[in-house]
């Protein structure tokens, strides 16, 4: 009891400090016992203005913040210009086909008119008949319904274990795929752009995608050879999903874009630099040749024992020639390659420049 | 404080091949991640699952560590294969501190233990293609003849590197980036 008085007191007391004026506080600052105890009053007090605590952040530098005017100590008033400009990329529907998309690289096929139904596949009393009676049960009056269990028939055929599977994981991915492909094509070719129906259908293909990317991770780690197998029979690309989902941000992402941009003009001009002390060394090799023959040649003359050995020039040489030989596979093309976001930048002509070059 | 810190020199652990980070842009943003920004090309990307206990709730969890192991094996590691780490006396670099001893299972590929046989996750090859068979014969794809894994890769199959949210018009393409 006598505990629990105690630390209402002492509490009591932290409360005033908080109360008063941050910078009388004699522990200061945020680091004060009042945020210990998670008594907050100082953030509501008078004295207490939020603008000495601004920090400066990278919407100063690129000048898109309310405060425009703002003078902050120890930083220049001058907006900085914008080098990399940040572009919001379009985000296509995943019902498209496409690898950025669905992931079927293949559209839905045209099919030989002269063919038959499944059911009607081997049934001898047809090819007996007469030939009006066959075109009837022909494709050529097929519906789109007909059309599909045509085509998902002929793609389950050609991943099927037996003739006789049509249940196993493989077999569904086909079919699913079918489905998918006369969906797609029945958007693009049937209905207008501003159809209702279209944003239905295309909601219903988005699912059985996901559905098919789920099953063919399944069949990926139960046997990933016949995986491989499906990917390249049915023509499919297969894009796992990114771990953490990732919003697309302007603020955030233009400020990663600055940053990966002066990383690699850092690593750019580093690079030009190693190269251009890379490409002094085999003169500068050849010449310690030159020079260690002629202290070779004078011990000799002197009648003295010699402290350079053959091997030793002939080191330097070969190291020389290497050297040239990977500096000749090297290209300025090969090294900005290897950059995403930074291109070097083509020195702008004034005017004075171009009335020396019309003048010569 | 993280796993690689606790465990002495010569530990061995047991992990999981993950996909490697090929550029700066496939790095996610917020999440704190590797200190590194892309893979060092002769290392891999392990995996090391253990519990971590929380203190609020006074329970275990289920949490994976990501480290970086050096790969001096001529092993033909691909994403997920299943492995045993040993941890260098002296580091390879200051943030790959670990080297693979050995491969214990292929990803999609399993081997019964016992007698070596194969078996996808359900059952024994052998008995599936006795079935078909049965059935009235065995379908288009062949196990015995396939040829080994990675054909697709960077081509159909995108599993070998991370993928990733596109967050800027970039004007070179990357087929790991996802826009939908």
């Amino acid at each position: 009891m006598a505990q629990a008085l105690l630390g209402a007191k002492y509490i009591k007391q932290l409360a005033g400090w908080a109360g008063k004026s941050p910078l009388a506080n004699p522990l200061g600052g945020m680091d004060s016992a009042a945020s210990l105890t998670g008594i907050r009053q100082y953030n509501h007090h008078p004295d207490w203005r939020r603008e000495d605590f601004i920090r400066i952040s990278s919407t100063h530098l690129h000048g898109k913040s309310s405060e425009k005017n703002r003078t902050v100590e120890g930083v220049s008033d001058r907006q900085f210009p914008i080098i990399v400009q940040w572009e919001r990329p379009k985000h296509p529907k995943r019902a498209l086909p496409g690898a950025e998309a669905s992931g079927d690289l293949e559209a839905f096929p045209t099919l030989d008119p002269s063919r038959r139904l499944p059911e009607f596949e081997g049934c001898q009393a047809l090819e007996e008949a007469m030939d009006k009676v066959q075109r009837v049960f022909s494709l050529e009056f097929a519906t789109r319904r007909d059309l599909l269990k045509r085509v998902s028939h002929d793609y389950a055929r050609k991943v099927q274990r037996h003739p006789h599977d049509f249940q196993s994981l493989e077999v569904f991915i086909a079919i699913l795929t079918a489905r998918i492909r006369h969906a797609q094509a029945f958007v693009a070719k049937e209905l207008e752009e501003k159809n209702r129906r279209r944003g239905a259908i295309s909601h219903v293909i988005k699912i059985m995608v996901d559905q098919r990317r789920v099953l063919l991770g399944v069949l990926r780690q139960r046997d990933y050879k016949k995986f491989e197998f499906l990917l390249e029979t049915l023509n499919i690309a297969y894009k796992p999903r990114p771990i953490y989902f990732e919003k697309i941000e302007r603020e955030v992402h233009m400020v990663r874009l600055t940053e990966l941009w002066c990383s690699e003009l850092k690593q750019h001009r580093l690079s030009t630099l190693k190269h251009e002390f890379k490409s002094q060394q085999p003169e500068f090799l050849r010449d310690k040749a030159k020079k260690l023959g002629w202290i070779k040649a004078q011990e000799e003359e002197l009648g003295l024992q010699s402290s350079v050995s053959q091997d030793e020039i002939q080191q330097c040489l070969d190291e020389a020639k290497r050297i040239e030989d990977i500096l000749a596979r090297q290209t300025q093309e090969d090294r900005m390659q290897k950059l995403f976001v930074y291109e070097e930048e083509v020195p702008v002509a004034t005017t004075s420049d171009i009335a020396e070059l019309s003048s010569s | 404080m993280s796993l690689v810190q606790t465990l002495r020199s010569s530990a061995v652990l047991l992990g999981r091949v993950r996909p490697r980070i090929h550029s700066a842009a496939a790095r996610p943003t917020k999440i704190k991640g590797p200190e590194y920004d892309v893979t060092p090309s002769e290392c891999i990307v392990v995996g090391v699952p253990h519990l971590q206990f929380d203190p609020r709730l006074k329970r275990h969890f289920k949490h994976e560590e990501q480290v970086l192991a050096h790969d001096s094996t001529n092993l033909d590691l691909k994403v997920g294969d299943t492995l045993l780490l040993k941890k260098m006396s002296q580091p390879f670099l200051p943030s790959v501190q670990f080297e693979v001893i050995r491969l214990i299972q292929k990803f999609g590929d399993a081997q019964d233990p016992l007698t070596g046989d194969a078996v996808t996750a359900e059952d024994y090859r052998s008995h599936e293609h006795a079935v078909a068979e049965v059935y009235g014969g065995s379908g288009p794809f062949d196990y015995a003849q396939a040829p080994p894994r990675g054909r697709l890769e960077g081509t159909k199959d995108f599993t070998d590197k991370v993928t990733y949210y596109r967050w800027h018009k970039f004007g070179k393409k990357d087929d790991y980036s996802l826009v939908s």
